[in-house]
């Protein structure tokens, strides 16, 4: 009996660590397509012809939609940074999905909103109410507020794209910092290639540390606190480059909700975002796949990977499970509504490789990597394995792990280099190893409870992050000149 | 003359151009200084960019007209965009004259000095 | 077992020392690359600004004496500034290039292997707006690339030569098309000369042509071609070539647009074509079509009505009476829109 035992564990410690290695090797993967990818971008710069673009008075216009729940603090700042934007043509639908707080009160003494009549169309469908259309008395055909009863995220977007004008919608968060030409970047595929381009994610970094000037990013500086230094690392790894290497790869399945151009017809489409999924920005994307793919469409989803927009990460532990907690059970959601897709020929590359590696490196990471925790100590107390192999085992894993992000940092030093200082490389090295260190066991349980929490499918909600507004928090980071 | 262009290359070249016919040019690179450094000393002309991070040309344009330390400093928009409505967006702001971009240097130095004739006389 | 654990666990320690390494080594190398290029463009930039600043008169020999290195470090400055400039200064830089021969060295990579290196020649040879390059850039227009087509096309329009123009339209009927908006944009940039041209493509079998076409001759004011553009509104077999039409026709804003507008919104024709002629006669600004308009308020196809309503606040103070009187809700929206318009150019202050 206790032979048994002992093999099982011996063949599950190994099983744990041939999942460790694949696990690693396809991110790995994943970064050297990324890297591919940003050589051939860089080679092509001279030549894109951004400037073109921004001077020819047919570049399609876009409606930037900024859903806003109890966003008071920063919320005259996002959006001010958000009309300083270079693109020829664009409004801005806030929509302030029925704060609580003074998001409203705000907005009309910063932009002196007054209310319009408007017809809304109901292009989408959505739950709440409309209470009435705002404009800014400056710039009336550019600014437009909508007050609604309270929806959730989704909902909130859905009132926006039914009160967006323009071919292309650009979805945003409102605690997002735009790069000057972020927009224009996002938005250039569709006019490289109008025929196919259906959706393009932007890149998202973290805010924390940086010094904002004007709602601009000025000086690039990584976070003090070392919870932040490891997401900085994390966020470069996932989605700088696991997005990056998926779009290489044709199998891009997420595109943040922080930040992504989409077509507005095809939107229209397929009945705009679902408000029963809590991941509603990667259930969108997903759903374009599925629709467009059945449709048997020539269609392409594209990552930008540069210019950026930066987001606020949380900074404590307890906020971040919470962000985590969410994710995960969006993921788990959303291929539990697809999974019809999973391993289908007939979604191509989506289908067969990008939902799959989902399931079984999104989804069950979290499981095994828990697992591992739990069955390399019983192993060795149950003599399974010996303590050499145990330690050796653990040095594999997480150093594989470590070079994963390393590598990470390396295509970003070739690349990007968007961090200046010295100090702040080293920073961003050891933030790669410490990460292994409890950081990951504890999003590994955070992001169990996610996906449970799917199972047991309660009701989505705006998810809770105290948000200080971009203003106060970066006080401390250095001067902050507010526009007048 | 106060000059407000966010492009490096066209504020060194138009304040070097400006500056070798005689003129004093005080250059900035963003809406907000130039709006601090007119109400500071108030030019005898204004080289506004529509085009900028922070506050546009328009805006910027709309302040001066608003102040009254600016309200009639002659104000010529430097724009990429010829279509008439951007046209009159600036007009409808306050400004007096318009050069598009790309744009000669002769014919922005004799725009410059016409506006500053008409100050004059 | 153990043994090759610890060759494993050897070889992933280097490997992770090495990379680290490597991020450092990159750093290092890029500073120091980039010290040297700024150092060697400083000079050159300097003659640069002062060259341009003086009209091209004076100074061209000393850019043309740059040696190669330091020009090669300055030039990227040197053509973003070509593309700010236009008049004496402009060409003045451009024959700083072509004493130099970029031009013969670009004309040359346009047949290179590297579709990298074909786009940035067609790039340089835009930017220079050098017209014996054309039939080079035409032949471009067919290159496997799409990227280096898309290059070649927004070259053409830079240079703004109509022979061109043909090119261009032929470059739509494949099956993998340079952009659409792109073409037009483009068409547009080679001037009134092109309109024959685009007149006579509004023929073309492929329905992607016709529409260029038509927004292209819609931006050019081509208000010679208006009863051929009418003619396709009334009979094109494709929706959206006659949406272009009821488009192109508002903005010629021309008398010879009306009738074949308002023929264009009755009530048996398709919302989208409906709503997009209503649009037009918004552009068009004429008063005449006031009535037509105001009855289009209460229709009940949602764009139709919202674009009559600001068709009408378009055509100014006729249509905003007629707004007035309507209660359609089309109607309360676009007089709001119009009153705060107003009130922004009155200057009323805040």
């Amino acid at each position: 009996m206790l032979e048994l035992v002992r093999d099982v564990l011996r063949w599950a410690d190994l099983g744990i660590f041939v999942y460790f290695v694949a696990l690693n090797s396809g991110y790995l993967i994943l970064i050297a397509l990324a890297g591919l990818e940003f050589a051939k971008h860089l080679r092509r710069m001279p030549f894109a012809g951004s400037d073109d673009m921004f001077r020819s008075p047919l570049t399609l216009p876009v409606s930037v939609i900024m859903p806003a729940y109890n966003e008071g603090p920063g919320i005259v700042a996002a959006v001010q940074a958000m009309t300083a934007l270079r693109y020829p043509r664009y409004e801005i639908v806030v929509v302030d999905d029925g704060s609580s707080d003074d998001t409203f009160e705000q907005l009309r003494t910063g932009f002196e909103l007054v209310e319009v009549p408007r017809v809304v169309p109901d292009d989408v469908a959505y739950r709440s109410q409309v209470l009435a259309v705002y404009v800014a008395r400056a710039n009336p055909e550019t600014l437009t507020v909508v007050r609604k009863t309270n929806g959730g995220k989704a909902d909130a977007l859905n009132v926006g794209i039914n009160l967006s004008r323009h071919p292309l919608i650009c979805m945003v968060d409102a605690d997002s910092v735009l790069d000057p030409d972020a927009l224009l970047s996002v938005a250039k595929p569709f006019g490289d290639d109008p025929l196919r381009v259906a959706a393009c994610g932007g890149v998202v970094r973290i805010a924390n540390g940086c010094k904002v000037i004007g709602g601009r990013v000025v000086d690039v500086r990584m976070p003090k606190p070392w919870l932040l230094r490891i997401q900085v690392v994390e966020y470069l790894r996932a989605f700088l480059m696991g997005r990056t290497g998926w779009s290489r790869l044709g199998g891009l399945v997420v595109i943040s909700g922080a930040f992504g151009v989409f077509r507005r017809d095809l939107v229209v489409e397929i009945g705009g975002l679902d408000p029963g999924t809590i991941g509603e920005d990667a259930e969108l994307v997903v759903r374009l796949h599925h629709h467009l793919r059945q449709r048997k469409q020539d269609y392409r989803v594209i990552f930008v990977a540069e210019p950026v927009s930066w987001s606020e990460a949380p900074s404590s532990l307890r906020v971040l499970g919470r962000q985590r907690r969410r994710w995960h059970r969006g993921i788990a959601e959303i291929l539990g509504k697809h999974r019809t897709m999973i391993g289908n020929p007939r979604y191509g590359r989506i289908g067969l490789v990008a939902l799959p590696y989902y399931v079984v490196f999104e989804l069950l990471a979290p499981f095994i990597e828990l697992a591992a925790l739990l069955l390399l100590p019983l192993g060795l107390w149950a003599d399974a394995i010996n303590t050499g192999f145990a330690l050796e085992f653990v040095l594999v894993a997480y150093g594989y792990g470590m070079l994963v992000s390393l590598s990470a940092l390396f295509i970003e030093e070739v690349s990007f280099h968007r961090y200046p200082r010295w100090s702040d490389l080293a920073r961003g090295m050891a933030a790669a190893f410490l990460e292994n260190f409890g950081y990951r066991q504890i999003l590994a349980f955070a992001q169990v409870r996610g996906a449970l929490a799917a199972v047991h499918g309660r009701q989505a909600v705006w998810g809770v992050m105290n948000r200080e507004g971009f203003d106060s928090t970066l006080e401390s980071a250095g001067s902050l000149h507010r526009v007048p | 003359m106060l000059l407000v262009e966010d492009d490096p290359d066209i504020r060194h070249l138009v304040s070097y151009k400006l500056g070798k016919g005689g003129l004093d040019v005080i250059a900035v690179a963003d809406g907000v200084a130039a709006l601090r450094e007119a109400r500071a000393h108030p030019p005898d002309l204004v080289l506004l960019d529509v085009r900028m991070p922070r506050l546009s040309g328009i805006e910027v344009c709309r302040e001066l007209r608003a102040g009254p330390l600016t309200a009639d400093v002659p104000i010529i928009m430097l724009t990429a965009r010829s279509r008439p409505q951007d046209l009159e967006q600036g007009y409808a702001a306050g400004a007096t004259d318009y050069v598009v971009k790309p744009f000669s240097p002769r014919d922005l130095l004799a725009r410059v000095e016409a506006a500053l004739a008409r100050v004059a006389g | 077992m153990q043994a090759l654990f610890t060759i494993v666990l050897e070889i992933l320690l280097a490997i992770v020392a090495g990379t680290a390494l490597g991020i450092v080594l990159v750093r290092l190398l890029r500073r120091s690359r980039q010290r040297r290029q700024a150092r060697l463009a400083a000079g050159p930039r300097r003659s640069l600004l002062a060259f341009v600043a003086d009209n091209g008169e004076e100074g061209s020999h000393d850019l043309v004496a740059i040696p190669e290195d330091a020009w090669r470090a300055a030039e990227p400055h040197a053509l973003a500034l070509l593309r700010k400039l236009r008049g004496e200064a402009h060409l003045g830089l451009v024959s700083v290039f072509l004493r130099r021969g970029t031009a013969r060295t670009a004309l040359g990579q346009l047949h290179s292997r590297s579709p990298v290196r074909r786009a940035r020649a067609a790039q340089v040879l835009g930017d220079l707006e050098l017209r014996q390059a054309v039939p080079e850039l035409c032949r471009l227009l067919t290159d496997r690339h799409d990227e280096v087509r898309v290059v070649a096309v927004r070259a053409l329009g830079r240079i703004g030569d109509p022979a061109a123009a043909w090119r261009i339209i032929a470059a739509l009927d494949r099956s993998d098309p340079v952009p659409s908006l792109l073409a037009t944009h483009t068409l547009v940039q080679l001037g009134p000369e092109a309109e024959v041209t685009l007149s006579a493509a509004l023929d073309h079998p492929q329905a992607r042509v016709r529409a260029v076409c038509l927004d292209a001759l819609g931006l050019l004011g081509a208000t010679g071609s208006v009863h051929r553009i009418a003619r396709v509104l009334k009979e094109d077999t494709h929706l959206d070539v006659r949406i272009a039409a009821a488009a192109a026709l508002g903005r010629l804003g021309t008398r010879g647009a009306l009738d074949p507008l308002t023929l264009a919104l009755h009530s048996s024709r398709p919302p989208a074509l409906r709503a997009a002629a209503a649009k037009a006669l918004g552009d068009l600004g004429a008063t005449s079509a006031v009535p037509t308009l105001t009855a289009l308020l209460t229709d009940d196809a949602f764009h139709v009505a919202h674009e009559a309503a600001h068709a009408l606040r378009h055509i100014g103070p006729e249509g905003l009476a007629a707004l007035q009187e309507s209660d359609s809700p089309h109607a309360l929206e676009a007089l709001a829109l119009a009153e705060v318009l107003t009130e922004r150019k009155a200057g009323v202050p805040a």
